[in-house]
This record gives C-alpha cells, structure tokens and sequence, in this order.
C-alpha cells in the first residue's frame, strides 16, 4: 500500500515533468508538431548580419512564421523562410531584414507586393532589402553634422 | 605543508618536489578508482534482476522531494533575472527584450546549473550519507556475504534516477522560472504581456531546449556518479561519512561548473 | 568441510596473514581466538569470498574458492551465512523486512510463505510483536537476535559468527548461544565463531583454533588448549599481563 503510493506520486512527477519539458519544447523551442502547416520559401541577402534562426517573419509587424536556415549561396546569405500556411505572400514582395528597437533582436519583415501571383512551398523572393547596420547609420549621422 | 612529508623526503627543494609528486599519484589514483567505479556500474545496468522498484523509490526521494525546492529556487532565479535584466536592457531602451534575456538565460544555463547544485545538495549529500554509513556498519558487506550485488542494489538505481529525474527536475525549473520573470515583469516593471511572452517564445530555439536538457542529463549522471563513489569508499566512522559528505557535495558542484564549460561550448 | 592452505595476505607491505593452515570440520563449532588486530576479521572475510589472498588457497566442500571467478563464487557463497559483531541489520528496514529481505531478493517465494517464515523465525528468537519496529529502536542483544535469524532464515551449510556476544549482558549471551545451537543442531550447520570471550569458547566450541601474528599457533578441542604447553596460548587464556605478549 505504502510503495503503491508513492509509485502514485513518482508517475505524476513524471508527467508534470513531461509536461514542463513539452511546453518548453513546443512553445518556446518553436519546435513543431505544427510544421506541417507551413511552407518554405528563400529569399536571398547581401547581409543577415544578427539574424538567428528561429527569429521571426512579420508582414506589418504581425508575426506569420519563422526564419529556418541561413547558409551562404555564391557569397549571399540565402535564408530559408517558414511561412504560416493561409498567409499568401505576392511573388513581388520585398523581404527586409529589420531591427525591433534601437538594438533588438532581428526579424524579416516582408512587404507584400501587387502581383497577382502568389509564392507558393520552394519559390523564393527576388526582393530583398539587407539589414542595416547601427554602426554605418551612427557614423552617416555623426559625419553628416560636421 | 603536512607534518609527515617532512621526516620521509629529504631536505629542501627535494622535499617540496616529493611533497607535490606525491598529491599528483594521489589525484591520478583517485580519478582512476572513479573510472573503475563508473565501469562496474556499467556493468550491472543490465544485470538482473532490474529492481524497477528501487529506481522508482530513487526518483521518488531525488526527484519530487526536490520539487519544493526545485520550484522555490526557480522562481526567484526567474525574478531576480527579471530585475536584473530589465535595469541593465533600459539603459539602451530595450526592455521589450526582457523575456529573451529571461527564458535565455535560464533556459541554457541557469535552470541546468542552480537546478543540479540543489538537487545535489539535497538529493546527493543525503546519498553520499546513506551509502557511508551503510560502509561503516557494515551493512554493505553484508549485502556481499548474501550475494547481492552492493553496487547494483544500492548505487545503479540511484544513479539511474538521478539521470531520469533531473531533466524533468529542470524543464519544471525553467517554466516556473519563465513564468516568475513574467510576474515581476509585467506586474512590479511594467512591461506587456504580449512583448514579454512574445520576446520569450521567439528568442529560442529548439536547440537551446535540447542542450539543457543534455546538460541535465550530464549533471545529474555526474552529481549521482561522485556522491555514490564518495559514499562508497567511505572510511573511518562518523568523521570519515561527515568528510566524505562535504567532499562529494564540493567535487560534485565543481564539476557540474567545469563540464558546464565544455558542454556549452560544444552545444552552441 | 572447509581446508585453509597456507593463506597469505599483506596490506601496503604489512603480512597480516603468514600462511594460515587450518581444518574446519562438517558439523563441528570451530573457534578462532587471538588478540585484537591479529588478523581474525582478515581471515574471516577470506573465508566468506570477500577478500582474495595474495597466495594460498581455501578449499570449500572441495572447490577452492580463491581460484573462482565473482559468478561461481555465488554458489558457494549461497551456502553462508554471517552474523556480524553490531548485528549490520539494514537500517531503513524493519525487522521483518530485514529477515525477509534475503527471501525476498533471491528465492522465488511468495510473499505469503515469506512473511510465514518470517513470523516462524521471530517467534524462535522470542521476538513476536515486534516486527514493525526498526533496528535503531531494539537493544544490541535483540539486534544480534534478529540478525541471527536473518543469517538463519536461508538454512546455510555455514555460519560465520564475529564476536557473537561481545557487549551483551551474561543472560542475553547465554540466549545467544542457546539459539546458536538449537539452530545449528537441526540444520547440521558448521558453525565458525571468532571470540574474545574465553567462558564461551571454552562451552560452545568442538575445536579452538589461536590465530597470533598471523599464524595459527594451536589448535584442538578446548580441553586440548586449556593444557596447551604454548605459552602465548597459556597467556591468552588467563589474561595475564605477564608473559611472551607486552601489551607495553
């Protein structure tokens, strides 16, 4: 009866325990069991200087998925973009590598375009704007005032 | 310098080379027992019979007896790096990046380290404890005269809870953390819900995850291995278990801190 | 019957053994006697497979068991039993559970039989009623009691007894050696018993054995050693300050 009991307890330990790493896992490692509702598409840029994978996609700074991979391609940062299925994104849209705040974290920001058609898994967008970098934009400033 | 090195080795610089020959022999011989002691539990991992009972009594004291202390630790790791976080991120205007430096922060290194430390100051002084004075009385050799296995009854079930407890342990110490951070950060400093949470979920990734938990995984094989081993070879009555206690405890902790180096080294 | 042949042991260059030689016969109460630190407790944990010896041999039922790997030294070892000089009860355990445990663990039994053999064995050392409490909260002489019937309760061929009564009071003692033999006399167990204690040497044993400086200096039944012409032995059994051992 005695060991009974605390075979009781010990099992639901474990799954509390199985239940932290599973949220952890799913919603904050974004890992998921909701992958087969994306799309991929590319997009290629002069610079991601900061981007990490995992950071976010946004389109007017809603958040509609995910940065995969980033690899080098013939001297360019190819990145590979997870896209939410049901959002369609114009094959004439402009991917931006932004900065949320002064010294945030990166995200791309796409822009969609007024093509009528729309990029669809494996595509990739032509567009791209590169990140900018604060060290550049202070010295423009700085230099500028003299 | 001891006393007794003074007599045996001659005079002068002779004497002091012998002195640190002789603590080096002692460390190698040490850190060899310790090897041969993690090869024999090895080998009785698939030894039968498995006594499942005796890993679930183990995971039982080591793991929801921490639980208290597991989730109290947590929270305030989660609010003090919650306030720490946020007066160093407003100086450059960044407090919606509180939530990263939070779930990062404890994600992959703190809720790991501060998890094992006190599971091992709870779980594996207590081990080190029980296994010594079993050794001194004797109640370890009895277990051999009855050919029952010491290692395998006593050390492998308490080794292979520790491994399957302190992942669980720590992924509970991370949310409470998280979810502590998320108080005082929306509650005492301020900050939205949405920009904390949203900051939180999108600065990790499953990497990050999958890391502390092998670190788990590691810490709690390491805190069990040393606490078993020092418990084990326990001699010399009440003050041979009270030094054996305090030197697994300390070796534990600093291994924990010097594999926590390497494996995030190696992780990222 | 167990054979000791010439067993050597040495510590960090100190020979605690120096060529043991001893018969212990089937059946027979053999008593090992000698000064404290003369190496009694080395030998016994030679006897019972714990220690291995630098040379000679131990032949046991006529299989040496110094030569044998851990695995086929199980079987001769199921064949002991030991009980030990603070009784080494398990102290997370009751009583019950500490006579129980052996059954538990390594027979096929069930837990009804179990708990009937253990009550069985309770109720021989006169401790009914008090299975439920833990070692830590019986006296020394109930302790050595209930670690008797633990080493008992298996039915081995041999029982090892170190320093069976060292600490009781003369009732408790006499209890002791009362159940040592009506347990020994139905199972036809060999029984080896290391003793300081001369009055009980003297009554329970059918040979006495005087370990010194790490040899068996004389051996016999007890009337054979109380005339004993050796004068270490002499000396020993008197406890005379004077003689060849200076304590000073």
């Amino acid at each position: 009866m005695r060991q009974h009991t605390v075979e009781v307890i010990v099992g639901a330990f474990v799954a509390l325990g199985l239940v932290a790493m599973a949220y952890l896992a799913v919603s904050f490692g974004n890992v998921g069991f909701l992958e087969k509702n994306i799309y991929r598409v590319s997009a290629e840029f002069d610079s991601t200087a900061g981007l990490r994978s995992g950071a976010r996609v946004e389109i007017a700074g809603v958040g509609i998925g995910s940065v995969g991979s980033i690899d080098l391609k013939d001297y360019l940062a190819s990145v590979e973009l997870k896209i939410n299925n049901g959002v369609k994104i114009p094959d004439d849209s402009i991917a931006a590598v932004r900065t949320n705040g002064l010294i945030g974290e990166k995200v791309i920001s796409i822009v969609p375009g007024g093509s009528e058609e729309i990029l669809g898994d494996g595509d990739s967008i032509e567009d791209t704007e590169s990140s900018v970098s604060i060290e550049e934009l202070i010295s423009k400033y700085i230099f500028s005032e003299k | 310098m001891p006393d007794k090195f003074k007599s045996n080795y001659g005079a002068g610089r002779v004497r002091f080379l012998a002195y640190i020959g002789s603590v080096s022999i002692g460390i190698l011989r040490e850190m060899g027992r310790m090897m041969l002691f993690f090869v024999q539990f090895l080998g009785t991992i698939c030894q039968r019979p498995l006594r499942l009972r005796r890993i679930v009594m183990e995971m039982h004291f080591i793991g929801v007896k921490s639980l208290f202390v597991i989730i109290l630790v947590g929270s305030f790791a989660g609010m003090v790096l919650a306030l720490q976080g946020y007066y160093a991120l407003r100086v450059f205007g960044s407090e919606a990046l509180l939530g990263s430096a939070v779930s990062l922060g404890l994600v992959r290194e703190l809720g790991p380290v501060l998890g094992a430390l006190m599971v091992g100051a709870r779980a594996g002084s207590a081990m080190t404890a029980e296994i010594g004075i079993m050794k001194i009385s004797e109640q370890i050799l009895a277990l051999d005269v009855m050919t029952i296995n010491p290692l395998k009854y006593l050390v492998t079930p308490k080794i292979i809870g520790a491994i399957l407890v302190l992942p669980l342990l720590i992924s509970i110490f991370d949310v409470v953390g998280i979810f502590s951070g998320y108080a005082v950060a929306v509650g005492l400093l301020g900050i939205s819900h949405g920009s904390y949470m949203d900051a939180a979920t999108s600065a990790l990734v499953f990497q990050d995850v999958s890391g502390g938990l092998v670190k788990a995984v590691v810490f709690g094989f390491i805190l069990s291995w040393v606490c078993c081993y020092k418990g084990y070879n326990c001699e010399h009555g009440a003050k041979g278990v009270s030094n054996a206690t305090t030197e697994a405890v300390v070796m534990a902790s600093v291994l924990i801190f010097v594999v926590d180096y390497f494996l995030t080294s190696f992780l990222l | 019957m167990i054979e000791i042949i010439d067993l050597k042991k040495s510590f960090n260059g100190q020979e605690v053994l120096r060529g043991v030689n001893l018969t212990i016969n089937k059946g027979e109460t053999t008593t090992i006697i000698g000064r404290s630190g003369g190496g009694k407790s080395v030998l016994l944990k030679h006897l019972i497979g714990v220690l291995r010896p630098d040379s000679g041999s131990i032949i046991v039922d006529g299989e040496d068991i110094t030569k044998m790997s851990n695995k086929e030294l199980v079987k001769v070892k199921r064949k002991f039993g030991m009980v030990f000089q603070f009784a080494a009860l398990f102290d997370s355990m009751t009583v019950l559970d500490n006579i129980a445990f052996q059954m538990r663990e390594l027979s096929a039994m069930k837990e009804s039989e179990i708990l009937a053999q253990a009550g069985e064995m309770l109720k021989r050392i006169g401790m009914e009623g008090m299975e439920d409490k833990y070692p830590d909260e019986i006296s020394g002489g109930m302790a050595k009691r209930v670690g008797l019937a633990r080493a008992l309760v298996m039915r081995p061929e041999y029982m090892f007894f170190d320093e069976p009564t060292t600490g009781l009071d003369p009732i408790v003692e006499n209890t002791i050696h009362q159940l040592m033999m009506t347990c020994t006399a139905d199972t036809t167990c060999t029984d080896i018993v290391i003793s300081h204690n001369i009055g009980e040497v003297m009554k329970i044993s059918d040979k006495v054995a005087m370990l010194h400086e790490g040899e068996i200096i004389d051996s016999g039944t007890p009337d054979e050693i109380a005339e004993s012409d050796n004068s270490v032995v002499r000396q020993f059994l008197t406890g005379s300050p004077d003689g060849p051992i200076q304590i000073y």
